[in-house]
């Protein structure tokens, strides 16, 4: 699965990253953890590296773009389509998004 | 506080990030060539890792201030320290670097400080106060201020170290 970190920082795509701006605190170190419906924890874990990916869907002809920071997490324990939060020791829980592949996603707010 | 600081003198050991990391008096004949800018840095204070509080104006009042924005779990910092640790050693006790980390632990710094061999002045701003005034949004982000505090640099996505070195033989004249 993947957290996203949607801080529009200039990156270049590819670089590893950490949350900017008021995203400081998903880190790599950092501890999360997913939670069922029931709040009982399924996975639990430490954020690695984060890695740039695009913001936009555009090409501006310049090395550094805006970017966010997508960090990959194992989702072990998680079933498609099922109700889970991500918690962070800090920020609000964020409700993981399953897409039609199954693959599933969590965007910090 | 200025006496202490230079009663402080420097050589602190890696790791420590305290006051005994502090530069000690100015160098005779070290003079510093104009400003560049007319841009005021922010002020900033900041307590060092063993409490120690540093004032920015104090620390720009008669040297130039390399400030870098870090973190200990920021594997891009290890590379940026690498870029500055010979200027550090280069410029001793005539350009003053602080190390400022945000979302931190004081133990997860202290191991970093020492595990990448940091001689200068630490602390950490979990407010991110001086990090907002100084607009970094995230480490490595690196800034260089003049003596009397003109903010002539920022490089928010930290700086090759040829380049920042470029920046402090400009300024400094000895």
């Amino acid at each position: 699965m993947a957290l996203v970190a949607p801080d529009a920082v200039l990156r270049e795509l590819g670089e590893t990253c950490a949350g900017g701006g008021p995203f400081l605190y998903a880190h790599a170190t950092a501890d999360y953890r997913i939670e069922d419906a029931s709040g009982r924890t399924v996975v639990r874990g430490t954020l690695p590296e984060g890695e740039a990916v695009a913001a936009f869907n555009h090409d501006p002809g310049v090395p550094r773009v805006p970017t966010y920071c997508r960090f990959s997490l194992s989702a072990e324990g998680v079933v498609a389509g099922g109700h889970y939060r991500l918690v962070l020791p800090e920020g609000a829980p964020v409700a993981l998004k399953f897409g039609d592949d199954g693959h599933a996603t969590a965007v910090l707010q | 506080m200025l006496a202490a600081l230079a009663l402080a003198g420097c050589g602190g050991a890696a790791g420590d990030g305290g006051r005994s990391t502090l530069p000690g008096p100015l160098p005779a004949g070290v003079r510093f060539a104009p400003a560049t800018s007319t841009a005021v840095a922010p002020p900033f204070s900041l307590a060092l890792l063993d409490g120690t509080r540093v004032e920015g104006a104090k620390l720009w009042r008669d040297r130039p201030v390399v400030l870098f924005f870090f973190g200990s779990w920021c594997s891009r910092c290890a590379k940026q320290q690498q870029e500055l640790s010979p200027l550090v050693s280069k410029y001793e006790d005539v350009v003053t670097f602080v190390g400022v980390a945000g979302k931190d632990k004081p133990p997860a710094v202290r191991a970093w400080l020492e595990d990448h061999g940091v001689t200068y002045p630490v602390g950490i701003d979990g407010s991110l106060e001086s990090w907002r005034r100084y607009a970094v949004r995230q480490p490595p982000a690196v800034v260089l201020i003049g003596p009397g505090g003109t903010l002539e640099r920022g490089w928010a996505d930290g700086v090759d170290g040829d380049v920042l070195a470029d920046s402090l033989a400009r300024m400094v004249e000895r």
